[in-house]
């Protein structure tokens, strides 16, 4: 499994940023949880995952941390930065304009 | 806001700390996997069961981990320095070929960085003052009714002119004049010649030059003549003379006869406004008339007629050099018509007043100063440019044929990591690496053979400017020029392998060798060789043109003969000789010399010998000669003793020449050369007709003619000898160059006529003491300096274009090594063998030759103002440099057609 094709190139970095919003998360349970919320619709693999999480951390979006996981092993915990939250706030505006103006083209025809 | 810190943090970490990098990725998507398996032991499956589905679900974990690799983004560092190791273990492996490039290399750009050390010292550098862009000169273009006195390339104004244009123009926030002169200064017995600068009050502050100690000259130091005597030391001379002493504020020095009081220091480095040739004190230009008196432009100091004075301005912010040039137009165009209404202009006819109210007044980029040197160097610099250029090309040829060569020798390296999936683009980028690493090696040997070239190139430069202040040590600039030489190289040479080299012909490689001789690379390389040989040829033809110039001006006759004859200078004005003990002086000196053994005859001139400046007078006036409106009525002048003209071997055609008998009492007299008299009075006799000079018409034609001597040249050797007009220097000036013919070497009475001047006047300086020999040799340095450099860097491209053809030819050989000894097995003629290979070396320098020819005919046009005596496209110097080059061409292929012949068929054939 690779990059999910209903996924729109550059979606997956605002699921991301979205995902680790609230609290710091490591990379399973990044994936676990976007497929949740997405009710199984969207599967996230490791392949697409690792990458765009190391993207981002070196782009300064998120910061990442070594701590104890639930299972009590050491994971790589990912948080939002301050402009981390900027370019979120962003991507999720631009996220809305666009999939309103998809979803009107799509009703209207 | 701290975000690119933590960026430079984790890209460092990545860099230099990969490995934990590494580990911590591992780490990371370890625990992904296990947390998979949980999950699928939790839906029940089995253990092995669970881990297969897991790693089923991850997929190629490899790829990923490369990709976060790539996500951090410094991947092509990582990459640079493992090619660079690469390039570096290569480069070690064949140390043959790394010392030829080097070597290459190091002459190629040796010889661009030494001449642009030259360029940027002496045509390129602006001068160490504030915003030095916005500094302009002035100089007037046209016809100047009166005397002129300068050197170099723009024209210098009176002072009265400079006063009225800064009085009343809109465009300069501030202007100021100033002016070269040697002075002879005494601190406390000693006297030296010293040189400074006359300036006015505006000078610092429009430079913006701070002091380092006391206060600098200010505007009102020359607000009336003669009442300053102050003056500002350079922060050199200040440490040379006075050792940094901070009690020297308010010391006295003599400054030719007159004491002034130094009141400050000016910040370091700053050594007024000729580049190379630092001046050491500022003087109030206004003191001028009581320190420079005499016979000099001191005593004319607010004389309309008199240019004399470089003006300087500095522009308004915002006001561009055209603007101010339009600007200043109509002001100055209202000054001469004021000038013409003075009576200075009683005589003047009204051509005369139209050509001068005809003049213009230009505004150059003055942040470079005066820089006679630049005037002087700039077109032989430049042309030493393209020359090193040309090398440098022909160098690079030849590693880029080398690097072929490595390339080919490569080829299965390269296959194979082809083969197993590297892309052409990253096996590019390591072979132009490796190039690059090459060129920067080169280029720092090269910018450490610079320095030595520099110091070379300065012998050749004339001695009147081998006082010069240039340095041989290379500064940021010209560090600068050699890396992008490099960088430059560096991509030229390398990509051509990087491009030729990789070429994935792979199947066809890594099959046993398929000697390609007709292959693309070989092909190219024999297009790079045909390259050098045109290259060369140009070079060589260019060399032998400036060979024959040299030589054609060697052999001219100037009219005067040098051999030994010696010539020095004395310096009496500045000694505090007023005109009368001058000429006594120098009477006695001449008279008291020929008592040295060994001495001829002595005489003295006020010009030297080609000096590549002159007096010219502007109006020539011969009693019952009208001359016509704009009639050129100028000759040139010269004022002697009675013993120059033997000295010299000046030959007497008619009448006499001076005696010690004329003097200022008694009539006026002259003598004239062959051209003066056939310009003037055609067949008539000239002896005993009056003549005069002056600024028009009206001056007195009050000198009988009294004598008629051949032609001799008179500011350089290449132009024709103008008529000249010899005064006399007793009713007249003394001169200042005094000439000595001995029996023998010159040089043996040097130390006996040192010491003779100083016992007649201990102040006296004695300066400029060569042969007159040297005298004339230094008038051709240029050419000189043109001649050995071009002929030395056509040799250097000559030999490089040898060992291009050298190599291509005996790669060829050994290619085609088992095709030439079964020729040899079948009984072909040894001869037959060598034009096999000889062929190959006739077409590419024939082919070369056809390329150059064309190249020559026009682009040695461009440099025809540096020939004399040859035309750019003379047949027999282009005739003369194909058949050296020829020679040596087939010489180079000659070794390896040769050893093609010697190829035994047993060994070559067994070898495959």
């Amino acid at each position: 499994m690779t990059k999910p094709k209903d996924l729109v190139q550059g979606t997956l970095d605002l699921l991301i940023l979205k995902t680790v919003a609230p609290e710091p998360m490591h990379g399973w349970a990044i994936a676990q949880r976007i497929r949740q919320i997405s009710g199984d619709v969207l599967r996230v693999g490791q392949s697409a995952l690792y990458p765009a999480l190391h993207k981002l951390e070196q782009q300064g979006w998120i910061k990442a941390e070594w701590k104890i996981s639930e299972t009590n092993r050491r994971a790589k915990y990912y948080s939002l930065t301050r402009a981390g939250r900027k370019a979120l706030a962003d991507e999720a505006e631009h996220w809305e304009r666009l999939s309103a103006a998809i979803s009107a083209l799509v009703r209207a025809i | 806001m701290l975000r690119w810190l933590a960026q430079i943090r984790l890209a460092v970490r990545s860099l230099f700390h990969s490995p934990q990098a590494d580990r911590e990725l591992d780490e990371e998507l370890q625990y992904h996997l296990e947390r998979q398996i949980e999950e699928n032991l939790h839906h029940g499956l089995a253990p092995e069961e669970a881990r297969y589905a897991a790693m089923r679900e991850m997929g190629a974990i490899a790829k990923s981990k490369e990709e976060c690799r790539d996500a951090r983004r410094v991947n092509w560092i990582q990459d640079f320095v493992q090619d660079l190791r690469f390039g570096l273990r290569m480069l070690r492996k064949s140390p043959g070929f790394t010392l030829v490039a080097v070597l290459t290399l190091a002459l190629g750009i040796g010889a661009n960085t030494a001449i642009f050390t030259l360029v940027d010292q002496l045509v390129l550098r602006l001068l160490p003052v504030q915003d030095p862009q916005g500094v302009v000169v002035l100089s007037e273009v046209g016809n100047f009714y009166g005397d002129s006195q300068y050197q170099g390339e723009t024209s210098p104004m009176s002072y009265p002119m400079y006063q009225d244009i800064r009085g009343h123009n809109q465009v300069f926030a501030e202007m100021m004049c100033q002016r070269q002169q040697d002075f002879t200064v005494s601190i406390s017995s000693e006297a030296e010649a010293v040189r400074g600068e006359l300036v006015s009050g505006d000078y610092f502050p429009l430079l913006g030059v701070q002091p380092a100690l006391g206060r600098l000259l200010e505007g009102k130091d020359t607000l009336n003549v003669g009442t300053d005597p102050v003056v500002v030391v350079s922060y050199s001379y200040w440490m040379s003379h006075f050792g940094g002493d901070r009690q020297v504020i308010g010391r006295t020095i003599r400054v030719d006869k007159y004491p002034l009081t130094i009141v400050g220091v000016a910040r370091p480095g700053f050594g007024g406004l000729e580049p190379g040739l630092p001046a050491s004190i500022f003087v109030p230009i206004t003191m001028a008339p009581i320190i420079v008196p005499g016979y000099d432009f001191g005593s004319r100091f607010l004389d309309w007629r008199l240019r004399w004075t470089n003006v300087y301005g500095r522009l308004k912010p915002g006001v561009t050099i055209a603007e101010a040039k339009t600007g200043l137009q109509p002001l100055f165009h209202q000054i001469l018509e004021m000038e013409v209404r003075q009576p200075d202009f009683r005589n003047a006819t009204p051509y005369d007043k139209e050509q001068f109210l005809k003049m213009g007044l230009d505004v150059i980029p003055g942040g470079q100063g005066n820089a006679l040197l630049r005037h002087l160097f700039q077109k032989p610099l430049w042309l030493l440019m393209c020359v090193t250029g040309l090398v440098l090309a022909i160098a690079c040829a030849n590693i880029a044929a080398l690097l072929l060569a490595r390339a080919a020798a490569r080829q299965k390296e390269i296959a194979v990591r082809l083969a197993i999936g590297s892309s052409r683009l990253r096996i590019a980028r390591q072979l132009i690496t490796e190039s690059l690493l090459l060129a920067t090696v080169g280029a720092a040997a090269g910018t450490a053979l610079a320095v030595a070239i520099v110091r070379g190139l300065l012998t050749f430069l004339p001695s009147q400017v081998r006082g010069y202040d240039i340095s041989s040590s290379p500064d940021q600039g010209v560090l600068g020029f050699s890396m992008l030489l490099a960088l430059g190289t560096g991509l030229a040479f390398g990509s051509v392998p990087a491009v030729q080299g990789t070429r994935p012909d792979v199947a066809k490689s890594l099959k046993e060798q398929s000697a390609s001789v007709t292959g693309g690379p070989y092909r190219f390389r024999k297009a790079l060789v045909a390259l050098q040989v045109a290259l060369s040829l140009l070079l060589l033809t260019g060399a032998t043109l400036f060979i024959r110039t040299l030589k054609n001006l060697r052999s001219l006759n100037p009219g005067f003969q040098t051999h030994n004859v010696l010539h020095f200078e004395v310096n009496l004005e500045s000694a505090g000789y007023d005109l009368d003990h001058a000429h006594a002086f120098l009477r006695n000196l001449e008279e008291r010399m020929k008592g040295i053994p060994g001495v001829e005859s002595a005489g003295s001139a006020q010009m030297p010998l080609l000096s590549s400046g002159g007096w010219v007078a502007p109006m020539i006036v011969i009693a019952g000669y009208s001359p016509k409106p704009g009639e050129d009525m100028t000759a040139h002048v010269n004022s002697v003793s009675p013993g120059y003209f033997e000295t010299l071997g000046i030959h007497l055609l008619a009448g006499r020449v001076f005696r010690e008998s004329d003097t200022r009492e008694s009539l006026p007299v002259a003598v004239v050369n062959e051209s003066f008299v056939k310009r003037f009075f055609g067949n008539e006799p000239a002896i005993g007709h009056f003549v005069g000079k002056g600024n028009d018409p009206s001056a007195p034609a009050n000198m009988e003619i009294i004598g008629i001597v051949n032609d001799t040249d008179y500011e350089n050797l290449r132009e024709a000898a103008p008529r000249q007009i010899y005064l006399c220097a007793a009713q007249h000036i003394p001169g200042s160059h005094v000439y000595v013919r001995t029996t023998q070497d010159p040089r043996s009475a040097f130390a006996s006529i040192r010491k003779l001047a100083h016992e007649l006047g201990p102040q006296v300086l004695i300066q400029d003491m060569k042969t007159a020999e040297q005298q004339v040799d230094d008038s051709l340095a240029t050419e000189r300096m043109i001649a050995s450099l071009a002929s030395g860097f056509s040799l250097i491209a000559i030999a490089l274009a040898a060992v291009g053809l050298y190599g291509v030819m005996a790669y060829m050989v050994t290619q085609r090594a088992r095709e030439m000894a079964i020729r040899v097995a079948l009984g072909a003629m040894a001869g037959r063998v060598i034009w096999l290979v000889m062929r190959e070396v006739v077409l590419l320098v024939a082919t070369g030759i056809a390329v150059a020819l064309p190249l020559i005919l026009v682009l040695n046009r461009l440099v025809r103002s540096e020939l004399y005596g040859v035309s750019p496209g003379d047949a027999l110097s282009i005739t003369f440099s194909m058949f050296v080059l020829g020679c040596i061409a087939l010489f180079a292929g000659y070794i390896p057609a040769r050893r093609a012949m010697n190829v035994d068929p047993i060994v070559a054939l067994r070898y495959e």
